[in-house]
């Protein structure tokens, strides 16, 4: 006898959507706490960095170079500018860039998605095509290819990571939106003689929302390093505007003379990034039925 | 009687620190008898099987003791218990495709019943059985995987592999509940007689009075009544088992409405389909779903449509709903249009809590087909959705809670407030009872019943004759997509 008593009855497990209930868990998280802190203070240092430091774009030219010290507390570059304020700009930058590119790809991934799902046909085909086709290249290579064509760029570099964004993000809603045309509460809504927007906006909207929203939220590191990658190789942001990956470049030049140069840049990437992976990954876990 | 083969004394389980689900249970069998156990879900049957079987999960909490032929299998250490039962205790689960290997044959899981207790199979016995059993052509068929059977077949396969190595008890666990009506009685016939004693378990007290010694009828966890079958069917003396049986009557031989109360040919049909065929593309294969059929459903009739799983009951209830379109064939709906108006037939479905967006407060659900004609203020929705409560006797419910927060009846009686705010001519349910527990189902029942004094028609789907010859006015049967004759 190998069969195992089907769980009928017995065990209570009762799903219940409380309001609050995902932010509840989360709370409890401990690598939620440590990610959520890091991308608070990351943010603060983007908000309130400007008012601490000097003008990034200050250069002082006795003081090329200079080590870390209780003037410039992360040193200066070869122009004199003060790695400090730069970092501090730079976060603006990168960070800014970061929440535009998972915006758009969201708002744009659920919404293709979404749309395709429900309404099916030649619409659903041609994006489930294009969808594979841009799934089918690797990503940093299309936004190379982007860049490359459109010229460099903040906007281009914007609009060449949204391009590949945004595909995963369609795909998910369409197939959650195609099981939820079968759902029952959405039958009975059409029988109804509901408008096919109200139940779009109604029923499978939210749902595919929350669902998108956490996969993107997965690959908002890879989207951070993307950004960071493109721009080391000159390719996002123009000098002489602060950015990360373009920081990183330039303190290549001095790495044997001004090592320190790495210590702004390299740790807000890493910061980013971890912040990131470690609060997608709690919302993966909070979210996942298994682990409940 | 003699000392008892199965001793429960005391048996209190708890699930974490949740409530007893069993609280003080004492229970006895003695050698040759057949005890059913009663009592609708939730109430703790088969967590009492678990314990039996010692397949409780690990944050179940035992206290008392269960005894096989006087060995304390409670708190045997694990491999004792597995000997012990594996010898005496022969086990049917509930649904038998759920309880066979899909990739292994039949004869395999029969056989396998040789094989766990080291012996060698000896030719032509298993033959034998399926015989017994009667089973056809057992010889070819035992070669068949699983899902080849059908539900009937392969549950007396399974009873055939409890009981090989003929057990001194039987555990049955709502044996029949994953079959069709008609089949029940003869699963439960065979397997009474595979075994030498049985401990039946079942939701439906009238189903296991003929075969049953005793009844012992469970509720939240506590035997309420034991006794010999015919005195608790004729004499119950306690108030909840006189309710279950009213429960299991209502649905089966309620009386029909007076007969002046209705006439269909007097009034108008609401939907006619008339040779209508569906079919669906599987992998390669087409499979014909309808098959020329027909139906025609007047206002204020209830319509059951009675077939086997697979027949195409759904479907032909999805064509008269107007959300799927016939390949060939008409259907004509409020006289003569050929598509249904707005709200003209609304829907009850089988699983009531994932027929409401488990996201939103009952109110919104239940007032969402008013809103296609009027902009309703949140007020005005509030307010029609408490009348609407009130209508299916839900009305002191909250409407601002949210369907996980129902059980399973209140959240059909939902459903049923939506389907009524609407204003159909047609209501189609797709089995609504199937997921409920017999009390509860009775009040749907109930409840459609009262719905139709308005000039609404019903069509209702089930694979319940029984419950189909209660309600509906009369019955259209359907197998392999082809409608029969009316009854």
């Amino acid at each position: 006898m190998t069969a195992v008593i089907p769980a009928t009855g017995g065990v209570p497990a009762i799903e219940v959507a409380r309001p609050g209930g995902l932010l509840r868990t989360l709370s409890r998280h401990r690598g939620f706490r440590v990610g959520a802190g890091l991308a608070v203070l990351l943010t603060a240092l983007a908000v309130i960095g400007p008012f601490l430091a000097h003008g990034p774009d200050v250069t002082d030219y006795v003081n090329q170079l200079a080590p870390p010290g209780a003037r410039h507390w992360l040193g200066t570059d070869g122009a004199g500018r003060d790695e400090f304020a730069r970092t501090v700009a730079g976060a603006r930058t990168t960070l800014g860039a970061a929440v535009l590119v998972f915006a758009l790809t969201t708002v744009i991934g659920i919404a293709v998605g979404t749309a395709a799902g429900f309404l099916g046909g030649i619409f659903e085909a041609g994006v489930s095509r294009l969808i594979d086709l841009l799934l089918g290249l690797p990503s940093l290579v299309l936004a190379l290819a982007v860049v490359g064509a459109l010229g460099p760029g903040f906007g281009h570099l914007i609009l060449a990571v949204t391009i590949t964004g945004w595909a995963g993000l369609a795909k998910l809603s369409r197939s959650y939106t195609i099981g939820a045309r079968q759902r029952p509460d959405v039958t009975a809504a059409r029988m109804a003689g509901i408008r096919t927007s109200r139940i779009i906006a109604g029923h499978v909207l939210p749902g595919a929302a929350v669902q998108a929203l956490i996969a993107a939220t997965l690959g908002l590191g890879d989207t951070v390093l993307g950004l960071a990658g493109l721009s080391f190789l000159g390719l996002g942001v123009q000098p002489p505007a602060a950015e990360w990956g373009g920081m990183l470049n330039d303190s290549q030049l001095y790495d044997t003379v001004a090592p320190w140069l790495v210590i702004g840049p390299g740790l807000g990437i890493i910061a980013a990034v971890t912040a990131a992976t470690l609060i997608s990954d709690a919302l993966r876990d909070s979210t996942d039925p298994s682990r409940a | 009687m003699t000392a008892p083969l199965l001793r429960i004394r005391g048996l209190t389980v708890r699930y974490s620190s949740g409530p007893a689900v069993l609280d003080g249970l004492d229970l006895d069998i003695g050698a040759g008898e057949c005890l059913a156990l009663v009592g609708e879900s939730g109430c703790g049957k088969t967590t009492l099987a678990r314990a039996i079987l010692g397949l409780l999960p690990r944050h179940a909490t035992v206290t008392g003791t269960v005894e096989l032929l006087g060995n304390d299998i409670g708190h045997a250490p694990a491999k004792g218990r597995r000997a012990l039962l594996g010898t005496h205790l022969g086990y049917v689960a509930q649904d038998p495709y759920a309880a066979c290997d899909p990739i292994r044959t039949v004869r395999h899981h029969i056989e396998e019943a040789w094989r766990a207790h080291g012996a060698a199979v000896p030719p032509g016995v298993v033959e034998q059985r399926m015989s017994a059993l009667s089973i056809d052509a057992a010889a070819t068929r035992l070669g068949d995987r699983p899902h080849q059977w059908s539900g009937g077949m392969l549950q007396r396969a399974s009873i055939s592999a409890a009981t090989v190595h003929d057990p001194e008890l039987v555990l049955a666990d709502e044996p029949t509940s994953a079959l069709d009506a008609e089949l029940a009685d003869g699963v439960l016939h065979a397997v009474r007689r595979a075994s030498r004693s049985l401990l039946l378990i079942s939701h439906d007290l009238r189903l296991v009075e003929n075969h049953a010694d005793r009844i012992a009828v469970l509720r939240d966890g506590r035997i309420v009544e034991t006794g010999r079958t015919g005195s608790i069917i004729t004499t119950p003396r306690h108030e909840y088992t006189s309710q279950l049986r009213t429960a299991a009557d209502s649905i089966r031989s309620a009386p029909r409405p007076a007969a002046d109360s209705y006439r269909p040919s007097a009034t108008p049909p609401v939907v006619t389909i008339d040779r209508v065929s569906v079919s669906y593309r599987s992998g390669t294969a087409a499979i014909q779903a309808l098959h020329d059929a027909s139906l025609t459903v007047h206002a204020g009739e209830i319509v059951g449509i009675a077939g086997p799983s697979g027949a195409g009951k759904s479907t032909l209830l999805r064509i008269a709903s107007g959300i799927e379109p016939p390949e060939s064939g008409t259907v004509t709906f409020a006289g003569g249009q050929a598509s249904a108006p707005r709200g003209y037939v609304m829907p009850v479905f089988q699983d009531p809590v994932a027929s409401l967006d488990r996201r939103w407060p009952i109110w919104r659900s239940i007032t969402e087909p008013a809103t296609v004609t009027a902009r309703l203020s949140r007020p005005e929705r509030l307010r029609l959705a408490s009348e609407a409560l009130a209508r299916v006797r839900l009305g002191g419910l909250d409407p601002h809670r949210r369907p996980g927060q129902l059980s399973v009846g209140q959240c059909q009686r939902v459903a049923i407030a939506r389907a009524l705010i609407a204003r159909p001519s047609l209501i189609v349910a797709d089995e609504p009872t199937a997921s409920l527990d017999v009390t509860t189902a009775a009040e749907i029942i109930d409840l459609l019943r009262l719905t139709r004094a308005s000039g609404l028609a019903i069509a209702l789907v089930s694979h319940d004759e029984a419950l189909l010859a209660a309600v509906a006015d009369r019955i259209v049967r359907i197998r392999d997509g082809r409608t029969g004759l009316s009854a």
